[in-house]
């Protein structure tokens, strides 16, 4: 069984001193002048300079695209608004913007996926929240990132009815400098940040990343979300606030998944609240007895044993902040 | 392409220190001294076979090399003795090895901002952990040219060197 469990994505920039992986940032100006030192014929020390020479460092366009889903993405047969996720990263030393093509019909699959839209996490969450996350508009708001700064992309697609379990969909998602991209060492005279010429790098300032569906006859979901509640009324997360945890499990397609385990644990930092541990609004015990949950001590357990699809449970538990 | 070593003597520092040091001249610029900047750049010879240019620099991208040329003129009526040429390199510059020319001249490299100087093979770098290692081409922050004899009045000679930009 595969789960959609929405995942954040931790994005390091390495960056220490002036100068980060795609080299010396745009717009810099090295100076260099040289020293002579000599003795007159009194033996008397003399010092002259030299001129300043000047170099202005010019931009230089690079991407790299990868697709974050480490197998298929499941579905099933039809399915709607499931995303793809794709990482793109500004690896030229300079701001650049990047245009994104999706096609959906790359061949050398089954079905072509339909309705495709792409989204940009722009909150950086890596949580695909349709509406939240804008829908990218060609041209109006191809995603701006500094050097180095990477973006996450969601490629939605339906999956359309009546397809076989195991069919697989793939999209194609094309990435590209807006300010130009082709052979390494095109130049685009002035076009670069402060009016520095751009010129293509190494990755041809463009790439492209596939990912893909495969139609499942089950697929399943986990979802958690979280409310802070203080002892004042508001939501402050103060020492003694309370946080509610939901947790929802969603089955879909046809078939069972048998032995269904949800564990959770109780955060760093925070103490469980004896007896508020709940499954579809009712209370589990603590202990572990014939009900299907338990607090383990270090979070909470809930035994579903087989899940039929269609279905949907519902896990809430509470702890206090330290 | 991060360094992890302790920060170097400025530019600004260094020259300051050697104008502190200098009583007022009496021959004032007798030497003079001119710093040009240039690159490689491929085009086509005569027969449209493909060669290397060398053309003056203003704007470079990270990754390319250029090329330093260092010219200096006796414009006075007596010889200068004990001539000697230094070039604090900026730190988007990367030294390349063994790139440092000047005929009749004595090279040597610092890496401490030009407190102590040799051969690149003599020098040691700390790192971020106060360890020491060998240095390398890379973590040179100075360029020194010690000329072997005197410059004559109306003498003049050209050093250079090449670096990579970061």
């Amino acid at each position: 069984m595969q789960f959609r469990i929405p995942t954040v994505l931790l994005v390091c920039l390495c960056a220490t001193g002036a100068v980060r992986a795609a080299g010396t940032p745009a717009t810099t100006e090295i100076r260099n002048s040289a020293v002579v030192t000599y003795l007159d014929p009194g033996g008397t020390p003399q010092t002259a300079l030299s001129n300043e020479t000047s170099l202005l460092v010019d931009e230089i366009l690079g991407v790299t695209i990868v697709s974050n889903d480490a197998a298929y993405v499941a579905v099933t047969s039809p399915d709607d608004d499931v995303p793809l996720r794709f990482t793109i990263t500004n690896v030229g030393n300079g701001t650049e913007s990047f245009a994104l093509t999706a096609d959906p019909a790359p061949g050398g699959d089954d079905y072509d996926p339909t309705d495709t839209r792409i989204y940009l996490d722009l909150n950086g969450n890596g949580v695909f929240e349709p509406g939240t996350d804008p829908l990218h508009v060609a041209g109006v708001n191809d995603p701006t990132l500094a050097a180095d700064a990477s973006r996450v992309i969601f490629l939605s697609n339906d999956t359309p009815a009546a397809l076989a379990a195991g069919n697989v969909g793939l999209v194609r998602l094309d990435v590209a400098a807006v300010t130009g991209s082709g052979a390494p060492g095109t130049s685009f005279a002035l076009q670069g940040d402060g009016g520095t010429d751009a010129v293509v790098g190494a990755t041809t300032a463009s790439g492209a990343a596939q990912g893909g569906y495969v139609v499942s006859d089950i697929v399943t979901g986990l979802i958690k979300s979280q409310v802070v509640a203080d002892q004042y009324g508001g939501s402050n997360p103060l020492p003694g606030a309370t946080i509610t945890y939901t947790l929802t499990l969603s089955v879909t397609g046809t078939g069972s998944i048998d032995n269904t385990l949800i564990a959770d644990a109780v955060p760093a930092g925070t103490t469980y609240a004896a007896g508020s541990l709940r499954l579809d609004g009712s209370p589990l015990t603590d202990i572990a007895d014939l009900d299907a949950g338990r607090f383990t001590g270090a979070g909470i357990e809930v035994d579903l044993g087989t899940v039929s699809a269609p279905a949907s449970r519902t896990i809430v538990f509470q702890v206090f902040i330290n | 392409m991060t360094q992890g070593k302790t920060v170097l003597v400025t530019c600004a520092v260094l020259v300051a220190a050697i104008l502190a040091a200098a009583p007022p001249a009496l021959a004032a610029d007798t030497m003079k001294l001119t710093n040009e900047v240039f690159q490689e750049i491929d085009a086509e010879g005569p027969r449209g076979e493909p060669i290397r240019k060398i053309v003056p620099a203003t704007k470079v991208v990270p990754g390319s090399e250029v090329i330093y040329v260092i010219t200096y003129r006796n414009a006075g009526t007596d010889p200068a003795e004990s001539v000697v040429i230094t070039n604090p390199l900026a730190a988007e510059l990367s030294y390349r090895n063994e790139s440092a020319n000047g005929e009749g001249a004595v090279i040597d490299l610092s890496v401490d901002g030009g407190r102590t100087w040799g051969p690149l093979g003599s020098l040691t770098v700390k790192d971020t952990e106060g360890r020491t290692r060998p240095a390398q081409a890379s973590d040179i922050t100075n360029i020194r040219w010690t000329l072997e004899g005197a410059v004559p009045p109306g003498g003049e000679g050209q050093v250079s060197f090449r670096a990579v930009l970061r």
